[in-house]
């Protein structure tokens, strides 16, 4: 039975957005919008919010159906055009974490593997999770995010003595040109929040919950932002490829743990492979609804090569993702915000709304 | 050139000799799909290998923001 709990398809949305984010993300928002990047989080989950709310609305009046399904049913060939547009997309989501993930692992634990070695056991353990279904996803979330969590908590904790608040300012030096462009890097990660309504009907998840995932996925990265941003400032994390594990390489845990950071990356890793699973099963989500007779078990591993290939030859090395991030929001306002948010209007005014009931048959006179 | 040939070739035999349970159990549109896969795969692979420098580093993307 491929069944979820509500709390698993938080977590799930919580994973989706937090953690291959924190690999080059920061770096990259503090890089542009220097001192002033943390106020683009806030501001970006308010818009997100409204999205949310908007799906929300269009599957409360359709129950029992994802926004997916409601795609092929309300709008015919333009859904499924749609939905080929979003395999199109994943493909290349799929194709950076991969790279990223690979990179990561070559730089932090095995520095002369080849990349290919190292994205095939990634891409292997993802289509064996994808073949056991969303509930295997779901249960490895449970199981690694609440750990990952706990040592970012920890982590930051012992980074407090460390951190200096002056990097913090001068608040708003050129105006809000620099809270716009955070806002720009952020929809980066928080966008993809929306994978949530796109996968699970609203028996999985109401608002309430789907708030919840953004709320403390946004919290979570103006976390690991703020303690970036304080620990090693602006100017130097900006520069850095890894400021989020630059950061935890300061922390020295007794003479025994010298090298921390190893086991923080060992919880951290599972959870960019839970990201990679996810993105592999909402690609065939989609397929499954352009084309209904595909069976996602035969198909996945087929999927995976072509992932793994497609990311080992469209980027060479991580900075060319770095690269594409830069104009990459353009593509989360289009197909994680834009899409959703008409396609859910559309659908809520097409359908009847929840409480309205059908009128009785007429007796004969 | 010819070891990346054999290079391509082995990983696509392999690829193909560890999805043969899949296609078996598969019906006709997964294997169609599969095949429209494995093709975009092994092209690919063998584009990537053959010729390296057809590859794009994605300097010409616009940077968005002038940061000052």
């Amino acid at each position: 039975m491929n069944q979820v709990s509500s709390r698993q398809v938080v977590l799930m949305g919580f994973c989706y957005v937090f953690s291959a984010t924190l690999v080059t993300w920061p770096g990259q928002i503090l890089r542009s919008a220097k001192q002033d990047a943390w106020v683009g989080v806030p501001l970006c989950t308010l818009a997100v919010l409204l999205v949310l709310w908007l799906t929300d609305r269009a599957l409360a009046r359709n129950p029992g159906k994802d926004l997916l399904t409601l795609f092929v049913e309300k709008f015919g060939w333009l859904g499924k055009a749609v939905l080929l547009l979003y395999v199109l997309f994943s493909l290349v989501i799929m194709a950076k974490d991969v790279r990223l993930g690979v990179d990561f692992v070559s730089v932090v634990f095995l520095p002369v593997t080849p990349a290919v070695v190292v994205g095939a056991l990634i891409m292997a353990t993802c289509v064996f999770m994808v073949r056991g279904g969303i509930e295997v996803i779901a249960r490895m979330t449970e199981l690694y995010l609440p750990v990952f969590l706990l040592f970012s908590v920890f982590c930051g904790a012992l980074l407090i003595p460390d951190l200096s608040w002056q990097y913090l300012q001068p608040f708003f030096e050129y105006g809000l040109e620099r809270p716009a462009v955070g806002v720009w890097y952020a929809l980066n990660a928080i966008g993809s929040i929306t994978i949530l309504p796109l996968l699970f009907s609203h028996e999985r998840f109401s608002f309430r919950q789907a708030c919840v995932s953004l709320f403390f996925s946004s919290l979570f990265l103006e976390f690991v932002l703020v303690i970036c941003q304080l620990n090693l400032g602006s100017p130097l994390a900006g520069h850095l490829m890894y400021p989020a594990y630059e950061a935890v390489r300061e922390v020295r845990v007794t003479d025994f743990l010298d090298r921390f950071d190893i086991l923080i990356v060992g919880i951290w890793l599972p959870t960019i492979v839970i990201k990679i699973a996810l993105n592999l099963y909402f690609t065939i989500a989609c397929m499954r609804q352009v084309v209904p007779q595909l069976q996602a078990a035969q198909v996945a591993p087929s999927l995976g090569s072509l992932a793994l290939v497609v990311s080992l030859w469209l980027f060479h090395t991580s900075t060319e993702v770095v690269a594409v991030d830069d104009v990459w929001p353009a593509v989360v306002m289009a197909l994680w915000l834009g899409v959703p948010a008409l396609g859910a209007l559309v659908v809520s005014f097409m359908s009847p709304k929840p409480g309205a009931r059908q009128p009785k048959p007429q007796r004969a006179p | 050139m010819i070891v990346n040939f054999i290079e391509a070739a082995a990983f696509i035999a392999a690829l193909c000799a560890l999805q043969w349970k899949e296609w078996k159990q598969a019906n006709r549109p997964t294997k169609i799909a599969m095949v429209a896969m494995m093709t975009m795969t092994a092209g690919a692979w063998v584009v990537s290998n053959i010729f390296p420098n057809a590859h794009t580093s994605f300097s010409w993307l616009p940077k968005p923001f002038h940061v000052r």
